[in-house]
């Protein structure tokens, strides 16, 4: 598919992600060109629970429903992100994640992420950063 | 110089910028010790002849329930104060006291020995975990692992010099002016102390307080954790009997001496002796026998060895009560505790979580120790004033508690070595942390049983637990490695072979393996094995060098870095940018020292050489540590693009701080300032006029964001500048404070006023306060416009011409 965003779109789309949340606009960027983007129809399934978890999603247009055994857990909407452990954890898909609505997401590979850390070191600390905060913050809830 | 330091390097492991820290570490450990052992013998010596050997149970006591006083003070005052600050202000006091006692002791008062007892056994507790403390904080991890045996040397020398001091000058000036002597060698170490410190940075403030009071908060889940594991029950059980068994040896040791000595100066200097010669066996033991016996015997005989030396000493004791078998008594107890029982102790603690492990260690300072000299203290009040048994009798008790000990390590080495399986399952030993070499063959079976695991995983742990011990205590598993379907653990096996020089690389088993890769493999390796430099050398390490596969080609690398194969640095530096090999390439790079610098350099600066290549660059060259590569690039400043400079700076600042030594040209640095504090004024008069020119889209917002992060970069980058020509520390600290902790700003931005030169103070402190009101000041929208749409800051220009093409219009096209 042929990219229909610009990075300047992309960063617009990333800046809400709470994992990115320390990085800055130029990070964002570079996370931005490593993303792909994807556009799927009414209902069509985007991962199903069990599924090898490999990719995060941030979603442009439309809504996602992420169900668990069968019941609604949540309803994505634009400007949020989905299946952002995937990022740091290869465990299986704990949701399933439907398309509500024609969707337009933008979609950013376990792999290519590493790569991208591993290439722009200084990454690593903002989201780690981030995941620190985060289980502080269950721990402190 | 650089002879010498390369001497110390390979001898003892200790590397050049370390020398200074472990020598002045060492000696101040000597002086602590020295005066523990000589004010201890100053002690024992006074309380026997003054008050009588018959009232010692009573003082354990009494230093049971003050070690228990003190411990709480101390963790607060930790908290509270600092560990820098509380170490000078321990020493102090130890001085003041010291001259005190001194002086009280003239006047004979009884209270004033049991005082002495009870300080002198605190002032050994405090001093001593204050010293190991400080010393984690001036050596990192990795550090800490090299070159702490070699600290501890300084402790045992202590302790002989301690010793034969004590014995000449009891005799010759008395034991009251020892004390005199101890505030001296006191005095001393806070001179170091403040040495130290200045090595260690602000970091020996931090971090000490919170860790003590966490193992104040976590005693109930430690008792829990102990409770829960046996092979921990055991640890705790064993290391309690000897602490009563302490009590008993200390007791009759002072008894039988104070009986055999009618002089008060004659029991000092014989005391002095006796921790003189525990001092020169202990450190011959350790340095001859310790790791032998290990080796060979294994852990159990290591640490049976303390109660079968004491047990056969008491047997003596109890059949001829004289002063021989109390000194032997004292001998073997000191000799076997300070060298094989302690290394022997602490392999026991080797399948323990390394986070779990330092926990269980304070709980034992803290409990243990603490409860075993009440009932040793309870224990021999018993036995001497209600049952009034004899120093005999005494020694046949003590027996008895011997064979309990040995008992007890029995079934100790038995969960040991479960204990050690279940931790190489769990993988929860870390590679590197403990010498296996040390190990006993059959501590070591299970691991060398899991290098037969078909499972690739379970093999590289093994291999990595082995990397640090050498191939002949695992030569025998060699056959099957080469032999193991995964090629993973085959390269593993042949780079660990390689690490150690191993000539089993060579072997026609590995150079002609069945696996053309695993065969090439070791083919890069037993090159520098057997490198003469010859033309076909030569010819088939280039071709190596470009082997498709990675692992072949890091193997060529490590060998071209040791051989200096000079032919081969355009192709390490091509290999930097390569995400596969880069690690490698850098550390062969490094090898050749100063003769890479110019063609680093020449790539650096070469504005057609891939950004990935480049960017790899600057760190390298701040790996080899000399003095040209940091001129040149400091010279290379402003002279790459933005994120370059970024690399260049962050290299710079790695030098100054891993190479003290080397000199900044304080002019350039200043110059650099001067570029940065312009750009960044630019961009802080840009975003003033974007705040005033609000466009209020999202484009424009990340506009504005984007603006502030790089003022925010070139504000971090103009401290890192500054950090090269004053304290790295200092710098960071402020930087650190005025970022991140708003109630220490003022204090910083105060502190940074007082340190800055005046032409530097000029360039940096209007940065650091509010000049809000002057931000829109002479700029024009034409400037603005011209600023952000310029190509030089690729990211800022792609913002701003998507800003330009959706949110702007004719109004604001006409505002400002």
């Amino acid at each position: 598919m042929v990219a229909a965003l610009t990075p300047v779109d992309r960063v617009l789309c990333l800046q809400t992600v709470v994992v990115f949340k320390h990085a800055t606009t130029e990070m964002l960027s570079y996370i931005g060109s490593i993303a792909s983007e994807d556009e799927l129809r009414t209902g069509h399934p985007i991962f199903r629970e069990d599924d090898v978890s490999d990719a995060m999603y941030v979603v442009v247009r439309g809504r996602v429903r992420l169900e668990k055994a069968g019941e609604n857990v949540m309803v994505v909407n634009p400007g949020q992100s989905f299946g952002t452990w995937a990022l740091f954890d290869n465990q299986p898909r704990v949701m399933t994640a439907t398309a509500m609505e024609d969707v337009y997401l933008l979609k950013i590979r376990r792999d290519d992420f590493y790569d991208l850390l591993s290439d722009q070191q200084e990454i690593t600390p903002v989201i780690f950063r981030a995941i620190i905060e985060r289980v502080k913050g269950l721990i402190t809830d | 110089m650089k002879t010498s330091a390369d001497f110390v390097d390979r001898i003892f492991d200790i590397r050049r910028p370390e020398v200074s820290r472990v020598l002045l570490m060492s000696t101040y450990l000597l002086l602590i010790i020295a005066a523990y052992s000589t004010s201890k013998a100053v002690r024992d010596s006074l309380f026997v002849t003054k008050i009588g050997a018959a009232q010692l149970p009573y003082v354990y006591l009494l230093i049971a329930g003050a070690m228990g006083l003190v411990s709480l003070l101390y963790t607060r005052a930790v908290a509270r104060i600092g560990l820098h600050r509380l170490v000078r202000i321990t020493s102090l006091i130890a001085i003041s006291n010291l001259l005190l006692f001194w002086l009280l002791f003239r006047q004979n008062s009884a209270v004033w020995f049991y005082v002495l007892y009870v300080w002198v056994s605190l002032f050994g507790a405090i001093t001593a975990s204050q010293f190991w403390l400080l010393a984690t904080h001036v050596f990192d991890a990795r550090e800490a692992r090299r070159v702490f045996a070699w600290i501890g040397v300084g402790g045992i020398l202590g302790g002989i010099l301690g010793g034969g001091v004590t014995n000449r000058v009891a005799n010759w000036f008395g034991t009251e002016s020892l004390l005199l002597l101890c505030a001296a060698m006191m005095a001393m170490t806070i001179v170091l102390l403040e040495r130290v410190a200045g090595l260690a940075g602000s970091h020996v403030e931090e971090d000490a307080g919170s860790r003590n009071t966490d193992d104040a908060a976590n005693s109930k889940a430690l008792f829990r954790k102990v409770r829960e594991s046996r092979h921990l029950t055991m640890l705790v059980l064993l290391l309690t009997v000897a602490v009563v068994v302490e009590a008993f040896i200390d007791y009759q040791y002072k008894f039988v001496a104070k009986q055999s000595f009618a002089s008060k100066d004659q029991l000092t200097a014989f005391f002095g002796s006796i921790t003189f010669y525990i001092g020169i066996f202990s450190l011959l033991f350790q340095l001859l026998i310790t790791n032998r016996i290990l080796k060979r015997f294994g852990v159990t005989w290591a640490i049976l060895m303390l109660p079968a030396g004491l047990l056969i000493s008491f047997l003596a004791l109890a059949a001829h009560p004289g002063l021989w078998a109390a000194a032997l008594l004292q001998l073997v107890d000191g000799v076997f505790s300070y060298s094989i029982h302690r290394s022997g102790m602490e392999l026991l603690y080797l399948p323990i979580p390394p986070q779990t492990r330092n926990a269980v260690k304070g709980f034992i300072d803290m409990f243990v120790d603490r409860a075993g000299r009440a009932v040793g203290a309870v224990l021999l009040l018993v036995l001497t004033v209600v049952l009034s048994l004899s120093i005999p009798a005494l020694s046949i008790v003590a027996s008895a508690l011997i064979i309990a000990w040995i008992a007890i390590i029995i079934v100790v080495k038995r969960e040991y070595m479960h204990s050690f399986r279940q931790a190489l399952e769990k993988t929860t030993i870390e590679p590197g942390e403990f010498q296996l070499r040390n190990l006993d063959r059959a501590t070591i079976e299970p691991l060398l049983g899991l290098l037969t695991s078909r499972e690739e995983r379970q093999v590289m742990y093994a291999l990595d637990l082995l990397s640090n011990t050498h191939p002949n205590r695992w030569r025998d598993q060699i056959n099957v490695l080469i032999y193991h379907p995964s090629s993973a653990v085959r390269a593993r096996t042949i780079a660990v072979l390689a690490a150690w020089n191993d000539p089993s690389i060579a072997r026609e088993e590995f150079v002609r393996h069945a696996d053309y890769e695993t065969a090439r493999i070791a083919t890069a390796g037993a090159l520098r094995l057997n490198w003469t430099g010859s033309a076909d050398d030569r010819r088939l390490l280039s071709d190596l060098l470009k082997d498709p596969s990675p692992a072949v080609m890091r193997q060529a690398m490590a060998t071209a870095g040791l051989v200096k194969y000079d032919s081969a640095i355009p192709i390490l530096i091509e290999k930097l940018g390569d995400r596969m090999v880069r690690g490698e390439a850098r550390d062969a790079l490094v090898r050749f020292r100063r003769m890479v610098i110019p063609d680093l350099m020449r790539h650096l600066l070469d504005a057609e050489e891939q950004m990935a290549l480049r960017t790899r660059i600057p760190k390298v060259l701040a790996l080899t540590g000399r003095q040209e590569a940091a001129e040149a690039l400091l010279r290379s400043l402003h002279r790459c693009d933005y994120h370059l400079d970024y690399a260049v700076l962050k290299a710079l600042n790695r030098m100054r701080v891993n190479y003290p030594k080397i000199v900044f040209d304080r002019d350039r640095v200043i110059r650099a300032v001067h570029t940065e504090r312009e750009a960044h004024d630019r961009l802080k008069q840009i975003e003033g006029w974007l705040e005033a020119n609000a466009a209020g889209g999202p484009v424009s917002r990340l506009l504005m964001r984007a603006v502030s992060e790089r003022q925010e970069q070139r504000l971090e980058r103009i401290f890192r500048l500054v950090g090269l020509i004053y304290s790295p520390h200092d710098i960071y600290a402020v930087y650190y404070n005025c970022q991140v902790r708003p109630a220490l700003r003022a204090s910083a931005i105060e502190f940074l006023d007082n340190l800055l030169e005046a032409d530097v103070k000029g360039l940096v402190m209007p940065l650091l306060e509010d000049t809000r009101r002057e931000r829109t000041a002479g700029i024009s929208r034409h400037a603005v416009f011209e600023t952000l749409l310029s190509p030089k800051d690729p990211w800022i220009s792609a913002i701003a011409h998507e800003f330009v093409a959706r949110e702007v219009t004719d109004e604001y096209v006409n505002a400002g």
